[in-house]
């Protein structure tokens, strides 16, 4: 049942990307 | 020098080009097998990212399409459009067809059948074959390519960047350090990707046409024309990047596609004319109803058979179309300056789209028919070699000297048109944006795309060739979403100005 480790916080980290976006999409226009 | 400058952006994508290049031709082996494991590896962990990606910029599309940003015009608000809509469709398919279809026309669905009634009876096996090419082909694809030439075109022609990937960025992000930096960083990896992706094609094609030329002439071992196929490929694409890109090219894209439609129909006309028309309308009911949900499928509770069929052809395409969407979507964008957001989404996912149905309906129909009411000796050549399987079918109509022959005419002049354009689009970007780049640059481009091409005919295998162009175009799994970010940025600004 358990996975790779690093694969997983890979894995994970694509929702930090996902935040990533909404924080681009959120700025203040430049 | 400034780092960011396009001079430094020229000189660090031809060293990445090159190096991949040098290092394909010294060892094509090694190449081929690490990106064959490093993508594995991807597929397996981000397939499921990868796929709702493709789902949901085909979700994008069809919100920008039928909402009030649809009726944005991609230019001036009194800008006409350049080509006449029928002209227009005609390039769209032109820049859909291209070697693949040839490559592949008869041969994915077969494969797919193949490997589908291991599991399950004939004519389910029959149905999910045509199913699964049209979810490979079909508005998945073209809404990646839609998306990507949209962004483009918007920045280039509405708020007058350039045609850059960089552009949206700066443009709805402004020119802060890290956003210049991230702007260089898209222009490289689009460059790479537009580089590795062509010379796939460059390969795809030349192995297509030593096979139809080994049939034609009778030599036994294809392998031996690569070198001759490949260095006559290299000399006709060479002499058009020296020159300006005038009507030449265009023509003899039209005249490369008119052979394929002639082909389609000749099949569609000699072959069992009503069990094709029965396939493909049955077809385009199934994928109609089922392409979205289809859109999100990740074949994780099946076997690993299933699994690893499924990450070789399914997500292997979606990351194709995302490698050659900055080429396609820089060319797309290019002929469409003038057309509503609607008008511009809708015909660029649904023209082709539909062409697509008509073409793998009409070859993979074929494949299938020789398979489940003849002797099914088509999948046998399809099982040894892919590169075969078009030839094959051809083999059982009459004329087929005169098929062969205009297969082969039509595999080279796709190529060599692809690889011209694709030359001409890579000097562009590395000279930032200048849309008559020198011929040297162009030249120089030509000789890269020639040497990574040959890096990939060195390679040989079709599956590695593909795990190659997969690997140069990973980042724009992740590129795609932040430009998409970028243009609704900037289509909520213009609503407010």
């Amino acid at each position: 049942m358990t996975g790779d480790l690093i694969d997983s916080i890979l894995n994970v980290s694509v929702f930090a990307y996902v935040a990533f976006l909404v924080w681009l999409s959120c700025r203040p226009a430049p | 020098m400034d780092g960011k400058s396009p001079s430094a952006l020229l000189i660090v994508a031809l060293s990445i080009s090159a190096t991949i290049a040098i290092w394909g031709i010294i060892d094509p082996q090694g190449l081929g097998s690490l990106a064959a494991s490093a993508v594995a590896k991807q597929f397996d962990s981000r397939g499921w990212f990868i796929m709702l990606e493709a789902s949901g910029l085909l979700f994008v599309a069809l919100y920008l399409a039928f909402s009030r940003y649809g009726d944005i015009r991609l230019g001036p608000d009194t800008a006409e459009p350049e080509f006449s809509t029928p002209a227009w469709i005609a390039m769209l398919f032109a820049a859909g067809m291209g070697v693949g279809l040839l490559f592949y026309g008869a041969a994915e669905p077969l494969t797919h059948f193949e490997e589908i009634r291991k599991y399950t009876g004939d004519p389910k096996a029959a149905e999910y074959g045509l199913f699964v090419t049209y979810l490979n082909w079909g508005l998945h694809a073209w809404a990646i390519y839609g998306v990507v030439g949209l962004i483009i075109a918007y920045f280039a022609y509405r708020r007058g960047g350039s045609l850059l990937l960089s552009a949206p960025l700066t443009e709805a992000l402004g020119t802060v350090w890290w956003v210049r930096i991230l702007a260089w960083i898209f222009d490289l990896l689009s460059i790479v990707a537009i580089a590795v992706g062509l010379a796939g094609s460059l390969a795809m094609g030349v192995f297509q046409v030593q096979t139809g030329l080994a049939g034609l002439i009778g030599v036994s071992d294809p392998a031996i024309l690569t070198i001759p196929v490949f260095v006559v490929m290299c000399i006709a694409f060479v002499i058009p990047l020296r020159r300006e890109l005038g009507d030449g090219m265009a023509k003899l894209s039209n005249a490369a596609m008119m052979i394929a439609i002639g082909l389609l129909v000749y099949l569609l006309l000699l072959g069992p004319t009503s069990y094709l028309m029965n396939s493909i309308v049955s077809g385009l009911g199934r994928y109609t109803f089922g392409a979205l949900p289809a859109g999100f499928s990740t074949a994780e509770f099946f076997d690993q058979g299933i699994v690893d069929w499924f990450q070789s052809w399914t997500l292997n395409y979606m990351i194709w179309w995302l490698a050659w969407s900055p080429f396609v979507g820089i060319f797309i964008a290019r002929i469409s300056r003038g057309r509503t957001i609607r008008e511009f989404l809708i015909g660029v996912i649904i023209a082709p789209t539909l062409f697509s149905i008509v073409w793998f309906g009409v070859f993979g129909g074929l494949g299938i028919f020789d398979a489940l009411r003849q002797e099914g000796a088509l999948s046998t050549i399809n099982n040894e070699n892919l590169d075969a399987t078009t030839f094959a079918l051809l083999d059982r109509f009459p004329l087929s000297g005169i098929t062969h022959t205009a297969t082969i005419v039509a595999a080279f002049l796709f190529v060599v048109t692809s690889v011209v354009s694709a030359g001409f689009t890579l000097a562009m970007i590395g000279t930032g944006g200048n849309e008559n780049p020198s011929p040297n640059i162009r030249t120089v481009w030509g000789g890269i795309l020639g040497a990574l091409g040959l890096a990939m005919v060195l390679v040989g295998d079709i599956a590695m060739v593909r795990s190659i162009i997969a690997l140069s175009a990973i980042a724009f799994v992740f590129i795609v979403p932040v430009l998409v970010v970028c243009l609704f940025r900037s289509l909520r600004r213009e609503e407010r100005e």
